[in-house]
């Protein structure tokens, strides 16, 4: 009773309706519903599905946008990226995007507010002590799995209600790829909203029960990670996959994307 | 060996007054990509609006402070009306920007006509100081000096060690990841271009003092920063210091020499850079 209570009445903190999105005369998102309440929602889908192209959307980051996309009520289409931003969403890039010629300290200055609030400098270095050793390394000088801490932790800083993610697991080594699920879980113990957008399905079901499969810019399929891990005919049909560890191994390698 | 020395000394001078200019050039240009080629128009509107502030006041300081404040100020209107709306459309902002360069220059001209002006710095900046082997050397040109050194570490420690100074590296990296961390990017082109602009405006006054103004001075002024630039490379504050170094010693060697050749020593010296390494002297490879 309880539980039908809050999703009935609980403002969404993301509610996407219809949206359509294009770079230049190509459509590559189509009529997306997707809502994000206060527990974590996974997209997963495989290459060149829109996955990235959906992030870009939310964050006003390129593509044109028809449709509607809420933020705690607020219609954020249309709106410039650092406005977004400033509303309380915060984006782990795919590929990171770490500033090469900025120190890893300057990538935590940069971002925080210097309020007291959950997230602090001394917090990031304090989860991810790896980026505390290399405090004055440039961006550019670090490791994929500390790119990916410091993207993690330069995101987090900017205390976020709703964090976005594409692909974190992305080129890291199995045993970061744990620490980053542990991070998370840990993140999301706090109240923080997640967007997580996967191509490995061990990791989205680790994160989120709820999963929504994306094909050529639709929403699929919404369904639970259990379901979905139990059921290899569909995850064969919609993700290409007869298992879920051949689906993370045939995630792409590690690469820079243009944004 | 006093002509060697005399032709450096006026090299160095001329190199701080490239200096101060090419600086505000490279934080427009080099860090923001905004491609103002009015500059040198930027410098000239700095140096006549000083002078006419300086004589009707009869303070050069307050020649100077109008100067580089007028100039900023017309600077933050240019990029926020005109060329941020373009910003990437990088013929457009050339022609926008070439565009206005005459419609300043043609403003000038008619308001002050074709002579040169020149106006004197206050007494204890003027005269001249005695120095071994060259006998005496214009205060003035001293002063030139020390103000480009004095910029030049203000402007380092604005990029080096302030919040500011990480959101401009930053918007050099990757812009679009900088607005999605919640800075307001177009914003801090327009001060930028603001303070590059006012940094022109300022330089104007100081060589319209150290040597004069007249038409056609913000077509040398956009070269020698464009050529400084490149030498130096792109976005590189130390790069721009050592390029201007080496422009205005090349030319002021060149004119004592071989003054019949010497407009080219800085383009033979372009050349040699951009054949030998091509992001310039300090700059890192696209
Ligand atoms: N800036 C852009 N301009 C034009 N087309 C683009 C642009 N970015 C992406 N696309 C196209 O949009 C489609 C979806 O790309 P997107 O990056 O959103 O996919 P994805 O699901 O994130 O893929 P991946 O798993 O490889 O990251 C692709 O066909 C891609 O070529
Ligand atoms: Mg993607």
């Amino acid at each position: 009773m309880h539980f039908i209570w809050e999703t009935m009445t609980e403002t969404p903190v993301l509610q996407i309706r219809g949206l359509d999105a294009r770079y230049g005369t190509s459509r590559i998102l189509q009529g997306i519903d997707l809502t994000v309440r206060s527990e974590p929602v996974a997209v997963i889908g495989r290459n060149g599905m829109g996955k990235t192209t959906l992030c870009h959307a939310i964050m006003g980051m390129g593509p044109i946008c028809d449709g509607s996309i809420r933020f705690d009520g607020v219609e954020l289409v249309g709106r410039p990226s650092h406005q977004i931003a400033k509303r309380g969403i915060s984006l782990v890039p795919q590929g990171r995007h770490i500033f090469r010629s900025l120190t890893v300290e300057e990538h935590l200055q940069l971002v925080d507010q210097r309020r007291p609030r959950r997230w602090t400098r001394d917090r990031v270095y304090q989860v991810f002590p790896r980026l505390a050793e290399r405090r004055q390394s440039t961006g550019s000088a670090l490791s994929g799995g500390e790119q990916q801490m410091l993207a993690v932790g330069r995101a987090l800083l900017t205390n976020p209600r709703l964090l976005i993610m594409d692909e974190p697991s992305e080129g890291l080594a199995p045993i970061v790829v744990d620490k980053l699920v542990a991070t998370l879980q840990a993140v999301l113990a706090e109240g923080t909203a997640l967007l997580l957008i996967e191509q490995n399905l061990s990791v989205a079901a680790a994160v989120s029960e709820r999963l929504a499969v994306m094909v050529v810019g639709r929403i699929a399929l919404e369904t639970s990670a259990r379901e979905l891990l139990a059921d290899t005919d569909t995850q064969q049909r919609l993700l290409g996959i007869g298992a879920a560890a051949g689906f993370a191994a045939a995630g792409p390698t590690d690469v820079e994307r243009p944004m | 060996m006093k002509l060697f020395l005399l032709a450096t000394l006026n090299g160095i001078t001329v190199a701080g007054l490239y200096f101060i200019v090419a600086i505000g050039f490279t934080l427009i240009f080099g860090l923001m990509r905004v491609i103002n080629l009015a500059h040198g128009s930027l410098y000239i509107l700095g140096a006549y609006i000083g002078y006419d502030v300086a004589t009707s006041t009869g303070n050069w300081y307050l020649g100077l402070a109008a100067g580089g404040v007028s100039v900023a100020l017309a600077g933050l209107l240019i990029q926020s009306t005109l060329l941020d709306r373009i910003q990437g459309q990088e013929m457009r902002q050339s022609l926008v920007a070439i565009g206005l360069s005459i419609v300043i220059a043609d403003l000038l001209l008619a308001r002050y006509g074709g002579l040169a002006y020149q106006f004197d710095p206050p007494a204890i900046l003027y005269g001249s100081v005695p120095l071994p082997i060259v006998r005496a050397y214009p205060t003035f040109r001293l002063v030139v000096v020390g103000a480009a050194v004095i910029v030049g570490l203000v402007i380092w420690l604005l990029v080096y060690r302030t919040r500011f100074g990480i959101i401009i590296r930053a918007g050099v990296d990757d812009r679009p990841m900088l607005s999605a961390l919640g800075v307001n990017v177009p914003l801090v082109s327009i001060l930028v271009f603001g303070l590059g602009a006012g940094l022109a405006g300022l330089a104007g006054v100081v060589g319209g003092s150290a040597l004069s103004i007249s038409p056609g001075e913000d077509a040398r002024y956009l070269l020698s920063s464009l050529v400084v630039v490149i030498v130096g490379g792109m976005g590189s504050l130390s790069g721009t210091a050592i390029g201007a170094l080496l422009i205005g010693l090349a030319e002021q060697i060149g004119l004592a020499y071989f003054p019949t050749y010497s407009v080219i020593v800085s383009f033979v010296i372009m050349a040699a850079v951009l054949a030998l390494r091509p992001q310039g002297l300090m700059g890192r490879p696209e």
